[in-house]
Formats: structure tokens, C-alpha cells, sequence
């Protein structure tokens, strides 16, 4: 009981934290509109989104891996680290100081060049593998754009026309910060998990790009504003994920809205699995294998280690905020965003309009960074020619599959409401397949069954293993 | 880039094209790839103790590999040449120092042999019960660092769990959690604690749950399956030709059980089946030794509840200790108490080779003394060491990737390999 | 073991059982590939599994002359049975045919013989020290060598008041 209530409390506390953070730069930005020149609150929004939210839950991310992994694992994580000030010295503050300790760590590490590195190239390593993961939120709008002391205020960095395109251009740059270190250290294991990244992030940026096709060819766009679009307000239709591809009548708008993930579902795991593999973490951490091969940052000690480290929790959040803007109807509700959005109270007071839904956006994206601890945990790794098999074989032609039939289906359809009745299907499918897989598998078809567990002999499927009858038959000569 | 390094020898000389052109050689060395030569360990993460491995890679797919073991050698043999056959007891700890228990009472067997001596029955079945705990231990770490090296985390930690709860009743018996040197030469040095049974019951039953958690996780998960199945892969005949005996050899579909070929202590009475796989991959080891443990369960359940009563150590005193009140009351007991402790055990001249069922294989002994109280030989045949040495037949030509799941499931222990 | 006997009747030098019950028999150096081919082929027998083998140096033993015996156990799966070999070689002409083309598994035991015995094997592919390094001087497991005789690769820090286990000194 009291960890449940620990964690309702928790949970409280971040989202208030994070609609606090939210109110922050929506009246940091309005202010910054008022007292310096126009455009300044995009200013603003940098030091904000990309400094204050990635930052802090990056480095936060450090910490609710280490516990959540405990958690998974029947562990208690991290609670060592103690700080010596009256009245929390003997308190483990559910780690946080950990944090701290990690940071003085590294930065007072002895920063070790090895002898024949190519020294030039190996300083530039880790900082072209960290800048474009942290330029990547730039185009990611985190939440509405209101009006805050008379002012418009945009919840992003910039809004250029070419908005995903320079989500994937940026991306693949940070293939050189990995390929540039593992080549650089002049050591062999750093080569050779070099060489498996730059190989992995290529192959899989291929699938990347296709798998988001559809969704271009079904808003018509690939400026991230207007994939997630604007409500329908004061007369206008609502325009990308904002819109319902049905809705009830009245004020208080309910429905089934157009978010990419019910429109594309085949396009979001493609996605997803793309994106997982460019973030490098398991179960695609070949360029790691730390069992094997060490990973591509052998040689790097202190602050430059921690420089790829960070850059990968970094990637997560981003991971997590550009599917969630894509897929998830950025800060959009689910239902109900019309009948809120026309509320007196928020149309007076637009910040209060922009935290609400600024929160909601953050928590989509902490949902996702769950999901990506979830499965970072659970799965063991792949074998790197089963990675290139999965993204060139599997998940490259998933993609253009899914690419004609999106394309055949909004050309029909104009509405997208073919394309959400098919989306809704495969949704439907691939429960049915998981579901059924299970089952099998308990009855020994599938091909990870093997029977004989507890003296009960129902292996018989073409690789039975253990048949205890026949082995003690054939060993009590 | 899979073609030779040597550079073909330029043969003859053509007048038209010396001078103008380099030589033939020259030009397509451009193109030539060259094996990359790396050296894993001796302190790899991947290379359980310290064995260092000289691979030769045509870009991820292993050309030639050639292990090189002696890391940890410690003079295994030299050592308990010059010591009793009791203070041989701790140097055996050492060989396979996660089921250390194994071998003392394989060393002990062995000797009980040699002098032609029946151990009382409740040591016996002591002796089952510690084996059978050790051999826990020892699956659950193997399988665990299976999962934890291919990136999976949580099995390790689940077993680790199992593992630690076996070695707290493991240390409640012998005092220690991995260096026991529990047992002596006639029986054993020390009875069940009170309660120990029950304790260990439950033990068991967590055991159990948390198998049935690395289980769920590994055994029909895709990417274990894939990086398993079908990745080293030995035939039957390869490996019975390289020696192999234990888990890795069942796992080839050859039911040979040192336990069932030639029943030693009490295990004719307990009634337990021996997995067998087919296919001699990864996968299989992998399966074997999850069936392995389930079926160790069984034995202890077995034996726990069919333990009789009675002594523990044979009373003879040329072999074993005399108890404490003889040893302070009587003058025979302080004279056997003496030469013993001074003189070691007189064991008579001879020779024995003694095998038994270690968690890796067979644990064979071979022993030679010239009756002066100390071993003259002692031969240990550790079951990793032919296991090991079939690595480069599996590996060659594989994927670097496959070698490691194929250098845990095998389970080769530094310890036993490197005496 | 009769078997063996029977065929070749020349080979086998002497036959005796220990008193655990194991057989044992003395094989002439020279026909021991011989005699485990028979052993490894004869479909009644098929000793497949290289069991292990390694060296005695009979030095302080009553009967030492020749000085060196060198121990074979094979396993038959078919038999469920151990058989026990041995081959005495004398210390002028430490030398035996090598099992390493017969039992793959030969070939890394006869390797620790090798570096432990001194006993070459001849027809062995690739005859290296095993455990020890090459630069190793001297065969550790015969009796003559000094329990205490040290050959560290790097320097070995002076610690005086450290027991460095039973034995005596072998040198300095």
C-alpha cells in the first residue's frame, strides 16, 4: 500500500513539475515577446525545451533507468549516495543524489587520450555524436501555440518547411560522432563496434524514412505543426491529428481522432523499431555488445564517455517527443480538446491554455520513454546479421507495402477514414497474431517449443528435447 | 575480401610491362583485405576467468581462433603432491569454484576408493544433497550469464536471486558460501543444522518460481531463439571424439549420466530422468541445463525426505577424526587425533581412477599414492578442459556474435581448465 | 581388455586390477596407436570417448625404472565402461606416438603432458606448452623440480615475512 501511494505520489509530483516547467517557458516566452524583439520567445524556447525539458529528463532518465531496471529485476537500485545537510543526511532520496555523484565522477576522471589516437578526431567524437541528438527537438512543437500578454507564442524552436526531412538529415550526422570513435581510438574493438553502428544506423535509415511516408501522404505535410495541427476553433476545421475521423455531436466533443498511430500503425512500429536501432540500445546494441566487443567508446574515460552516454538518453527523450508528435497528436486530448479549448477561462488566459496542453504533450512523452525502458529490459540482444536481416527484409518492404496501400487508400478517400478503418484492422491483426502465437507455442507448434517440463512428455514437436522416459531407458543399460 | 592476405608472387618478367607498370602483385593489392587479428582477454567480460583467445576475423565471421589458457594456473597438482590427503580438501575447492562442493566429494570418492573404504549411508546422501545444490548453482549462473552476455539482464538477476538463497543454505551447512571444503575422507565433517531441511525446502519452491521467470524470459524469446538456435553446433560424434561428457554432451542427444552408467553414493535410489537434447547447438545446452535443474529439485526433494538417521563419519580412527571427548579423555583418542592431524592419513600404496558426475561432466580422478601419508599423484580430469578444446572446431567460420552464447552455454570454469 | 589381449598378444606388457576394481594394462610404447585403434573401432568395444590421460613421474616410487608412465582412460558409452591404459617410457627417450589423430581430444592433453612431463608425442600437429608459457624452463610436474622453484615473467616483489606455502626452497 504505501508503495503504491509512493508512487501515485510521485507520478503527482512530476506532472505538476512538468506543467510548472510548462507555465514557465510559456511566460518566460510571452515576456521575452514583450520586452525584447519579435521572434525573441523562440530564444526562449531553446534555453526551455531543449535545455530545461531534454536536459533535466535526460539526466533524470539516468536514474529512472537504474530504478526501473531494479524494479523489473527485483532489485532495489541505486540508494546509496547520501547528502550531508541537516535533515536529509540519512536519506537515499530515491537516489537523486546518485545523479550528482555520477556527474562528479566523470568530470574529475582523468580524461585519457590514447597514445596513437588520432587525437583531433578523437575529441570530435563524442561531441558529433551528442550536438545533432540535442538539435533534433528543434523542430518538435511541445505544445500550442497561444497568446501570452498580447503576444502569439509558439511552443518550438523553429518551424521550418521541410520539418521531418531535417529530423532524418540531422539524425544520420550522428552516425559520424560513432563511426569518427570507434575508428579514431586506433583500437580493434572500437573499430569493429564502429563499423556495426555506421552499418546499422544506415541500413536502418532507410527503413526510417519509409516508414513515415504514409503518414506524409496522409496529412499532405512534412512540417510537424501541421502534422499535429490545430483544432477547430472560432469557424476553421481542424487541421492533422487534431481532427476526428468521427465525432458525436454536441459541445463536448468525443471521438475517434486521427492520430498517426490509428491511421498508420504499420508505419509507427516501423518507425519505432527504426528509431529504437539508431538510438543503439538493446536490443539493437551491437555497436555496444559490451560482452563482446566493449562498444565503439572503449577508449574514452570521464566526461567524453559520459558525453555518449548522455547523448543516448538524450536520443530517448527525442525518440519519444518526435513519435509522440508524429504519432500521438502532440499535445493534443484524445477527446474533448474543442469543448476545452472553447472554455471562456482559456481563451482568456492562454498560457493556462498552453500549460494544460504542454503538460499533456510531456506525458505522452514520458509514457513512451517508458515504453522504451520497458523494452530496453526485457529483450537480450540481436546478432548484428540479424539486425541488417530485420531492417533490410522485414521492416524495408513492411514499409513500402504500407507506403501503396496508405497512398491507394487516401487517394480513395480523401476523409482518412478508409485509412483509419484499415489502420484499425492491422491494429486488430496484430493483437490476434500475438495472442495466438502464445498459444501455440504452449501447444508445441511454434518454433520455440520444447516440451518435457516437470516429467510432463508433450514434446513432440520436430525439435522435442528432453523425452526423460526414452533417456532413462537408454542409461539404466 | 574474403580471398588470401599473401600477395601472389609475381612469377617471370614480361618485358613490355616491366618498368611501365608495377607489378601485378602491386596493383591488386589495393583491393586486398587484410584478416584482422584481435585478442579477447585474458580480461574480456565475455571470457569467464581468464582465458585469452587469439581471433583471426574476416570481417565478423572468425577466420581461425585459438584459446590460450594458463591464466590462472596455480600448480594444481604440485601443490597437493606436497600436502595430506586431507589439506588436498581446499585446493579442490578451487577447480570449479562454483560448485566447489562437487569436487571435494568427488576428490573424497576418489580417495574412499583408493584406501577400499564404504562411507555411512547418511553421508552419502549428505553428499547427494550438496552436489545436487552445487550443481544449482552452477546451472543457474550459466544460464544466467547465457542471458545476461547476449543482453538480458534480468535472467542473470533472477538466477543470481536463486543462486544466492542455495548459497545461504550452502553456507549454513558448510560455513562458507563458494570455498566449502566441506566433507572428509569416510564421510562428512559436519551434520544438518536443525531445520536445514525445511529451509531448504522453500528454497527450492523460490527456486522453482524464479525458473519459471528466466524461463518465460528466455526460452521462447525470439532474439534468444535466434542467437541460439543453430549457432554451435558440434555432432554427437565430434564431440564424444573431443571428450565431451556432462550437459554439453547430453545436449548432443547422447544420454550418458555418470549418475545412471554407474550409480555412485545412493543415487540408484532416487528416481530422476536425464534431458537429452538433439541438435548440439546453443539452444539445446541452453535447455538441457534449465531440465537439469528441475530435475536436481527433484533429487533433493527426494533425498531430503528419505534422509535415514546415523552416523556420519565411519569410525575408524586411522581415517577420520576421534571425537572431541575421546580426544581429551583417553589417550588413543589423543594419539589418533595426532598422527592424523600430523601425519595425514596412511593411505595404503596404489592406484585409482575415480569419475564422477560434476555439474559440467565427468569430474575424473586419478590418484596415486606410495603410502607415506601424502598423494604422490593427483590427476584431475576436469570437464571443461576437453569441452574448451573443441571451441575453435565449433567457431570457425562463425559469427564473432555466436561465440559468445557458445562460450557460456559450454560453461567453461578458469578454475577446473587451468588446475 | 581380453580382446586386446588376443590380438595382440605382444603388445600388452602386463595386466593387473587396482583394488578399486579398475583394470588396468601396460601397453609397449610403440603399439599403442595399435591397440587403441582396436579399441576405438572394434564395434564390440568402441572406446570413443577420450577420457583424459596424463603423466607419472615415477622418480620416488619403489619401482622406478622406466622412469615415466603415461596414463590413457577411454570411455565406452556402448560398454558403460572405463579402460585404463599405460605406456612406460624411460627418461633418455621421453617419447610416445601421438593419439591426437586418432581422438581429437588428445590433442590438448598430450599438450599438458607435454608441458607438465616433458614427454614428447610424436605426430602431434602443434606440440606447445599448454598451461605455462614458452619461455618456461624446465618441466614442473616431475619430481625433481623444487616445489618452491620459481620462474615469474615480470619480477616478483621481495616480501619477506610471507609463507609461500609447504615445501622447500628450490633456490636462493
Amino acid at each position: 500500500m504505501k508503495r503504491v501511494l509512493t508512487v501515485l505520489v510521485a507520478m503527482a509530483t512530476i506532472t505538476g513539475a512538468l506543467a510548472g516547467v510548462s507555465a514557465a517557458a510559456y511566460a518566460v516566452a510571452g515576456l521575452a515577446e514583450e520586452h525584447l524583439f519579435t521572434g525573441a520567445s523562440r530564444l526562449s524556447n531553446i534555453v526551455f525545451l531543449m535545455l530545461v525539458f531534454v536536459m533535466i529528463i535526460a539526466t533524470l532518465l539516468t536514474l529512472a533507468e537504474r530504478k526501473w531496471s531494479a524494479l523489473m529485476q527485483d532489485r532495489v537500485g541505486p540508494n546509496r549516495a547520501r547528502i550531508n545537510l541537516p535533515g536529509i543526511r540519512n536519506r537515499s532520496l530515491a537516489g537523486i543524489p546518485h545523479i550528482l555523484t555520477d556527474v562528479l565522477k566523470m568530470l574529475t576522471k582523468e580524461d585519457f587520450v590514447p597514445g596513437a589516437a588520432n587525437r583531433f578526431l578523437f575529441k570530435l567524437g563524442p561531441i558529433l555524436a551528442f550536438a545533432p541528438v540535442f538539435a533534433l527537438f528543434a523542430v518538435v512543437p511541445a505544445g500550442p501555440s497561444v497568446t501570452v500578454f498580447g503576444h502569439r507564442v509558439d511552443m518550438v524552436v523553429a518551424t521550418p518547411d521541410f520539418g521531418v526531412l531535417y529530423l532524418l538529415a540531422i539524425a544520420s550526422l550522428a552516425v559520424y560522432g560513432t563511426a569518427l570513435a570507434g575508428w579514431s581510438s586506433n583500437n580493434k574493438f572500437a573499430l569493429l563496434g564502429g563499423v556495426r553502428a555506421s552499418s546499422q544506423m544506415i541500413s536502418y535509415e532507410v527503413a526510417l524514412g519509409l516508414s513515415l511516408i504514409g503518414l506524409f501522404l496522409a496529412f499532405s505535410s512534412v512540417q510537424l505543426p501541421a502534422i499535429v495541427g490545430d483544432l477547430a476553433v472560432a469557424g476553421a476545421d481542424a487541421t492533422g491529428q487534431a481532427r476526428y475521423l468521427w465525432r458525436t455531436d454536441g459541445p463536448f466533443d468525443l471521438g475517434l481522432p486521427a492520430w498517426g498511430i490509428i491511421l498508420q500503425p504499420i508505419g509507427f512500429i516501423g518507425f519505432f523499431a527504426a528509431s529504437f536501432a539508431e538510438t543503439k540500445r538493446a536490443p539493437f546494441d551491437v555497436p555496444e555488445g559490451e560482452s563482446e566487443i566493449i562498444g565503439y567508446f572503449v577508449e574514452y574515460s570521464g566526461m567524453k564517455f559520459g558525453m555518449f552516454m548522455i547523448s543516448e538518453f538524450v536520443e530517448v527523450v527525442v525518440l519519444a517527443g518526435v513519435t509522440t508528435a508524429l504519432f500521438f497528436g502532440g499535445h493534443h486530448l484524445p477527446f474533448g480538446g474543442e469543448w476545452l479549448a472553447s472554455q471562456p477561462l482559456m481563451q482568456e488566459h492562454g498560457w493556462l491554455y498552453g500549460t494544460l496542453l504542454g503538460t499533456v504533450f510531456w506525458l505522452k512523452v514520458l509514457f513512451l520513454i517508458w515504453v522504451q525502458l520497458v523494452i530496453r529490459w526485457t529483450f537480450p540482444r540481436f546478432r548484428y546479421d540479424q539486425i541488417q536481416t530485420l531492417g533490410w527484409k522485414i521492416l524495408l518492404p513492411l514499409g513500402l507495402a504500407n507506403v501503396f496501400v496508405s497512398g491507394a487508400l487516401v487517394l480513395w478517400d480523401p476523409s482518412l477514414r478508409a485509412l483509419g478503418v484499415v489502420g484499425l484492422l492491422e491494429i486488430g491483426v496484430l493483437m490476434v497474431l500475438t495472442m495466438t502465437k502464445q498459444e501455440s507455442a504452449e501447444h508445441g507448434a511454434h518454433g520455440g517449443a520444447h516440451g518435457a517440463h516437470g516429467g510432463h512428455d508433450h514434446g513432440h514437436g520436430h525439435d522435442a528435447h528432453a523425452l526423460p522416459s526414452h533417456a532413462s531407458a537408454a542409461s539404466s543399460h | 575480401m574474403a580471398d588470401s592476405h599473401t600477395m601472389p608472387e609475381a612469377k617471370g618478367h614480361n618485358p613490355d610491362t616491366d618498368g611501365s607498370l608495377p607489378p601485378e602483385g602491386e596493383l591488386e593489392s589495393h583491393l586486398q583485405a587484410k584478416h584482422m587479428v584481435i585478442n579477447m582477454g585474458p580480461s574480456h567480460p565475455a571470457t569467464h576467468g581468464t582465458v585469452r583467445l587469439k581471433v583471426e576475423l574476416d570481417g565478423e565471421t572468425i577466420v581461425k581462433i585459438d584459446p590460450e589458457i594458463g591464466f590462472l594456473h596455480r600448480g594444481f597438482q604440485k601443490s597437493c603432491e606436497n600436502v595430506t590427503w586431507t589439506q588436498c580438501l581446499p585446493y579442490t575447492d578451487r577447480l570449479n569454484y562454483l560448485s566447489a562442493m562437487m569436487n571435494n566429494f568427488g576428490f573424497l570418492n576418489a580417495v574412499e576408493k583408493l584406501i577400499g573404504l564404504e562411507i555411512p549411508e547418511r553421508a552419502q546422501y549428505i553428499r547427494v544433497i550438496g552436489s545436487e545444490l552445487h550443481r544449482l548453482t552452477d546451472h543457474l549462473t550459466c544460464v544466467g550469464a547465457t542471458g545476461l552476455e547476449m543482453g538480458g539482464f534480468a535472467p542473470f538477476l533472477y538466477g543470481m536471486e536463486a543462486r544466492e538463497l542455495i548459497q545461504d543454505r550452502v553456507t549454513e551447512l558448510t560455513g562458507a558460501r563458494l570455498t566449502t571444503s566441506f566433507g572428509r575422507v569416510g564421510g562428512i565433517n559436519r551434520d544438518l543444522p536443525d531445520g536445514w531441511a525445511d529451509k531448504v525446502r522453500k528454497t527450492l519452491t523460490r527456486t522453482e518460481e524464479l525458473l519459471v521467470e528466466m524461463d518465460g524470459l528466455l526460452t521462447r524469446n525470439r532474439i534468444f531463439v535466434d542467437r541460439t538456435k543453430g549457432t554451435g553446433i558440434i555432432s554427437a560424434d565430434d564431440a564424444i571424439d573431443y571428450g565431451w561428457t556432462g550437459p554439453a554432451l547430453r545436449a548432443c542427444g547422447v544420454a550418458h549420466d555418470l549418475r545412471k552408467a554407474h550409480p555412485y553414493w545412493v543415487y540408484e535410489r532416487f528416481d530422476f530422468d536425464v534431458p537429452v537434447g538433439e541438435h548440439g547447438d546453443n539452444y539445446d545446452r541452453y535447455l538441457v541445463r534449465m531440465e537439469e535443474m528441475r530435475q536436481s529439485i527433484r533429487i533433493i526433494r527426494q533425498a531430503l525426505d528419505t534422509i535415514p538417521t546415523g552416523p556420519i563419519i565411519v569410525d575408524d580412527w586411522r581415517i577420520a577424526l576421534p571425537p572431541k571427548p575421546e580426544v581429551y579423555g583417553t589417550i588413543e583418542g589423543v594419539m589418533a587425533h595426532f598422527k592424523l592431524v600430523m601425519e595425514g592419513i596412511q593411505v595404503p600404496p596404489g592406484e585409482v581412477y575415480d569419475a564422477t558426475e560434476a555439474s559440467n561432466g565427468e569430474l575424473g580422478w586419478y590418484l596415486v599414492s606410495d603410502g607415506r601419508g601424502r598423494p604422490y599423484k593427483v590427476h584431475v580430469r576436469a570437464p571443461g578442459f576437453p569441452v574448451l578444446a573443441a571451441v575453435p572446431h565449433i567457431i570457425e567460420g562463425k559469427m564473432l556474435a555466436d561465440l559468445i552464447p557458445t562460450f557460456d552455454t559450454i560453461n567453461m570454469i578458469g578454475g577446473e581448465v587451468e588446475q | 581388455m581380453d580382446r586386446v589381449s588376443a590380438h595382440f598378444p605382444e603388445a600388452v606388457v602386463e595386466r593387473y586390477v587396482d583394488r578399486a576394481g579398475g583394470a588396468w594394462a601396460v601397453i609397449h610404447a610403440d603399439s599403442l596407436p595399435k591397440v587403441a585403434t582396436l579399441l576405438k573401432n572394434d564395434p564390440e568395444l568402441e572406446f570413443k570417448l577420450f577420457g583424459s590421460m596424463d603423466g607419472v613421474d615415477r622418480l620416488h616410487l619403489a619401482e622406478n625404472d622406466p622412469r615415466f608412465e603415461v596414463v590413457y582412460i577411454l570411455y565406452s558409452l556402448k560398454r558403460n565402461e572405463h579402460v585404463r591404459l599405460k605406456v612406460r617410457v624411460s627418461e633418455a627417450q621421453p617419447s610416445i606416438p601421438s593419439l591426437t589423430p586418432l581422438y581429437r581430444g588428445a590433442n590438448w592433453w598430450e599438450r599438458l603432458v607435454w608441458d607438465f612431463y616433458g614427454i614428447r608425442f610424436d605426430g602431434h600437429p602443434d606440440l606447445r606448452r599448454i598451461l605455462l608459457y614458452e619461455e618456461f624452463q624446465g618441466h614442473p610436474l616431475r619430481k625433481d623440480y623444487a616445489l618452491r622453484d620459481r620462474q615469474p615473467l615480470i619480477p616478483e616483489r621481495p616480501i619477506k615475512d610471507i609463507f609461500r606455502g609447504p615445501g622447500t626452497s628450490g633456490h636462493s
